[in-house]
C-alpha cells in the first residue's frame, strides 16, 4: 500500500464515512457487533432511542466485518468474546483494510484484567469500555468517538504504543 | 425395553419451564473449605493421599531419584579417581611380586566406577547404583578371596581377618543408595560370605593358634556382629527416612492439589464475574428503555422491554443461585434419602425440564430414549433427576443445534466404586465382586472431549479451555455436582469420548439396582 493510495482512501472516508456527524443525527450509522442476542438488542434500541442513531447489528465477527465494509458505519461497537472471529481479531481486520481503517472502534468487554485492556488497545480500538455500561454511557461513548478527529486518534494510538511496557512485534495499527 | 423417538420442540419445552430452567446445568453446589483454626493434631497427623495420579507418582519418584543422583555425582567419580590413582601402584606391586593380584581388584573398581559415573551423568540412576554397588563389592570380595581360597597357599591368615571389616562398605552403599531391604540383603550376604570363607578355607597356622587361645573366637564374632549391627541400623535409618520422605511427598501432593484448587477457584470467580456482566448490562438497558418508552407513552414497547428485563432477571437469579449454592453440595450429598424408584419416569421428567439453549432458535432436536419400563434403582430420585438434567443440558449446550441426543438406561453387572475406609485405604477385598447395577448413558454428537482432559471435568470449577473461550456459559460446577451426588448414592460417573468433533461424548453413570422389582 503506497502512501498516496492510503491518503486517498482516508479522504474518501472523511467524505463518505465521517461526514454525516456534521449533518442530521439520524443519518449517523452505528454498527453493533455482539453475539449475545439480549445485549445486542439492548444496545441497538438504546442507541436508536437515546442517541437517535441509525443502528445496524451483527451477531458475529464475520458478519460484523462484512457490514462494516458494506455499510461504512460512523462508529462500530464490538464485543470481545464472540465465536469464530473474536472482537480483537475483528478490530485488527478492520484496521488492516483501508476501506475501514479510519472507522472509530469501541471495544466492549467483560474481561477486566489490564492485560486484556492493553491487547484491546493495541489491536487498534479507540475506546475500551467495561461491561456493565448503562445506555446513556454507551451513547456518550459513541458521541465521544464521533467527536474525535483523525489526528487525535492517531496521536492517541502513538501514545498508547509508547506507553506499552513491551510493544508487540506487529504494528499496532495492523498495517 | 422400548425404543422411542421423541421430537422435542425446544420452544415448547421452554414454555413449560417459565423461569429459565431452575435446574440449569451448572447450578448447584459444592463446598468451599471452611475456615478453621490450626490444631496440633492436624499438624502431627500425617497427610493421607488416597490415590496418586500417575503424574504425582512420577513426581514423587523423581524426588528420590534426584537425591540418589546427587549422592552418586560425588561418590561415583570419587571411586573412579581413587581407582585410577591406585592402578599404577597395583601394576607396580604385581610386577614386583610376579603375580596377578592387585590389578584385577583395582580394575573391577575402575570399571564399576566408570560405568557408574557415566550412568550418573546420563541420569540412569538404577544402572549407576548397580554398577557402583557391584564395583565396590567386587573389589572387596576379590580381595578377601585372594587372601583366602585363591591365595598361594590357599589359606586364611590371621592378618587377613581385618579384610572383613571392608564388607561394611557394600552394606552402607545398599542402605544409602538403595532401600532398607537392599541393606538387609547386603548384610545377609556379607555375614554369609564371612562365615563361608572362615569355615570352608583352611586356616593358616597363626590363625589356628589364635583360635585355640581363650576368647580367640572373638576374632570371628566381633566383625560379624558389627556387620549385623550396621545392617540393622541402616535398615532402621533408611526405613525412617523413606517414611519421612513419603509423608513429605504426601504434603507436596496435597499442597500442589490445594494450589490447583485455588487456581481453579480464581478462574471460577473470574468466570462468574464475566458471566454476570453481560446480563446485568442487558437488564440495565431494558429498564432504561422501558422508562424511555413509558415517557413516550409507547406502552407496547415498554411492556416488551419489561418482559425482556424479567427474563434476564430470571437468568441472572439462576446464575446467582448457582454461585451462592456452592456450599450446599456436600450437605446435599450427605442427606440423600435412597429409595427404590422406577428410572424411566425420572428420565422423562428430566427431559421435560431442560430448556432451550441460550440463543438457540426454534430448533428441532431428536431425543432417542432406550429405557426399560421395569428398571428401578435404589437411590435418591430427586438427585438422580438433577444429574440427568445436568448431563442433558450439557449435551445440549456442547453439541450443534439439531443434533440428536440419546439416553439409555439398562441393567449391567458392574463393580461398585471403591470406597475408602476410615484410614483412607481402599478396601479392595470386599468390593471386587461385580454387582447388578443400573447404568444410564447420555450421548451427544458434539465436539467431544479430549481423552486426556476427560477425568478433570468432574472436578470442581473445571471447564475445558475450549469452552471458556467459547460463548457457552458455565461455572464449571455441573459435572462436579453430578459426581458428588452419584458417588454419594453408591455409583460411579465417567465419560467416554474420542475427542473427535462430531463423534460426541457419552456420559455414563451407575446406581445400585433396586433389589425387588417395583409393583407399578
Amino acid at each position: 500500500m503506497s502512501d498516496t493510495m492510503s491518503d486517498t482512501m482516508h479522504d474518501t472516508h472523511d467524505i463518505k464515512g465521517r461526514a454525516p456527524h456534521a449533518g442530521a443525527p439520524g443519518a449517523i450509522k452505528i454498527l453493533v457487533v455482539d453475539d449475545d442476542p439480549r445485549l445486542n438488542e439492548v444496545m441497538t434500541k438504546s442507541l436508536e432511542v437515546f442517541g437517535k442513531f441509525t443502528v445496524i447489528s451483527a451477531f458475529d465477527g464475520a458478519t460484523g466485518l462484512e457490514k462494516c465494509v458494506l455499510e461504512q458505519p460512523s462508529v462500530a461497537i464490538i464485543d470481545v468474546k464472540m465465536p469464530g472471529l473474536d472482537g480483537y481479531q475483528l478490530v485488527k481486520a478492520l484496521r488492516g483494510d483501508p476501506l475501514t481503517a479510519e472507522i472509530p472502534l469501541i471495544i466492549l468487554t467483560a474481561m477486566v484484567q489490564d492485560r486484556d485492556r492493553l491487547t484491546g488497545m493495541l489491536s487498534g480500538a479507540d475506546f475500551y469500555l467495561d461491561k456493565p455500561l448503562n445506555p446513556h454511557e454507551l451513547v456518550e461513548a459513541v458521541r465521544r468517538a464521533l467527536r474525535m478527529s483523525n489526528e487525535e486518534r492517531h496521536a492517541r494510538m502513538r501514545q498508547l504504543a509508547d506507553e506499552a511496557p513491551a510493544p508487540p512485534v506487529d504494528d499496532h495499527r495492523g498495517r | 425395553m422400548t425404543i422411542e423417538k421423541r421430537a422435542v420442540t425446544e420452544q415448547s419445552v421452554a414454555a413449560s419451564t417459565p423461569s429459565a430452567a431452575p435446574n440449569a446445568p451448572d447450578t448447584g453446589a459444592s463446598s468451599l473449605p471452611a475456615a478453621q483454626s490450626t490444631r496440633v493434631e492436624d499438624i502431627v497427623r500425617p497427610v493421607e493421599i488416597e490415590q496418586l495420579s500417575p503424574e504425582e507418582r512420577a513426581a514423587l519418584t523423581q524426588i528420590d531419584t534426584e537425591r540418589r543422583l546427587r549422592l552418586l555425582r560425588i561418590i561415583a567419580p570419587g571411586l573412579l579417581a581413587v581407582a585410577a590413582v591406585a592402578l599404577p601402584f597395583a601394576v607396580q606391586a604385581d610386577m614386583a611380586s610376579r603375580t596377578l593380584a592387585s590389578v584385577p581388584q583395582v580394575s573391577i573398581g575402575l570399571v564399576g566406577a566408570a560405568i557408574a559415573t557415566w550412568a550418573t551423568f546420563r541420569r540412569r540412576v538404577n544402572i549407576a547404583t548397580l554398577a557402583f554397588f557391584l564395583g565396590i563389592t567386587g573389589v572387596i570380595v576379590l580381595l578377601i578371596l585372594q587372601d583366602g581360597p585363591l591365595g598361594s597357599p590357599p589359606q586364611f591368615a590371621l592378618a587377613s581377618v581385618i579384610d572383613f571389616s571392608e564388607l561394611a562398605i557394600p552394606i552402607a552403599v545398599a542402605g544409602v543408595l538403595g532401600s532398607p531391604r537392599l541393606a538387609l540383603a547386603a548384610t545377609a550376604f556379607a555375614v554369609a560370605f564371612t562365615l563361608g570363607i572362615l569355615l570352608l578355607t583352611p586356616h593358616s597356622p597363626d590363625l589356628a593358634n589364635w583360635l585355640t587361645t581363650p576368647g580367640g573366637l572373638a576374632i570371628f564374632t566381633i566383625p560379624i556382629s558389627t556387620l549385623i549391627m550396621l545392617g540393622l541400623l541402616l535398615y532402621a535409618a533408611t526405613s525412617g527416612y523413606m517414611r519421612t520422605q513419603r509423608e513429605l511427598g504426601a504434603f507436596r501432593v496435597a499442597y500442589a492439589r490445594e494450589r490447583e484448587l485455588d487456581r481453579l477457584k480464581d478462574q471460577f470467580i473470574s468466570n462468574v464475574n464475566h458471566e454476570l456482566r453481560t446480563p446485568i448490562m442487558a437488564l440495565e438497558g431494558y429498564l432504561e428503555l422501558a422508562r424511555a418508552f413509558g415517557q413516550q407513552s409507547d406502552g407496547e414497547s415498554q411492556q416488551q422491554m419489561l418482559a425482556r428485563g424479567s427474563e434476564t432477571t430470571a437468568y441472572l437469579s439462576s446464575l446467582v443461585r448457582a454461585i451462592l449454592n456452592v456450599r450446599r453440595i456436600e450437605t446435599d450429598a450427605a442427606n440423600m434419602k435412597p429409595q427404590a424408584f422406577a428410572v424411566r419416569p425420572i428420565i422423562l421428567r428430566a427431559t421435560s425440564l431442560v430448556g432451550p439453549r441460550e440463543g438457540e432458535e426454534q430448533q428441532q432436536r431428536d431425543l432417542y430414549l432406550s429405557v426399560s419400563e421395569t428398571l428401578s434403582a435404589y437411590a435418591d430420585p430427586d438427585r438422580t433427576q438433577q444429574v440427568i438434567v445436568n448431563l442433558l443440558s450439557n449435551a445440549q449446550k456442547y453439541s450443534p443445534p439439531g443434533s440428536p441426543i440419546e439416553i439409555t438406561a439398562r441393567q449391567v453387572m458392574a463393580l461398585p466404586p471403591q470406597k475408602s475406609d476410615e484410614k483412607g485405604r481402599s478396601n479392595r477385598a470386599r468390593q471386587q465382586r461385580p454387582q447388578p447395577m443400573v447404568e444410564v448413558t447420555v450421548r451427544d454428537h458434539g465436539l467431544g472431549i479430549p481423552p486426556d482432559q476427560a477425568p478433570l471435568l468432574f472436578q470442581r470449577f473445571v471447564r475445558l479451555e475450549r469452552d471458556i473461550a467459547s460463548r457457552v456459559m458455565g461455572t464449571g460446577l455441573g459435572l462436579a455436582i453430578c459426581r458428588a451426588y452419584i458417588e454419594a448414592m453408591g455409583g460411579r460417573i465417567w465419560v467416554e469420548s474420542s475427542g473427535v468433533p462430531g463423534e460426541g461424548s457419552t456420559f455414563y453413570f451407575t446406581l445400585p439396582l433396586a433389589q425387588k422389582e417395583l409393583a407399578s
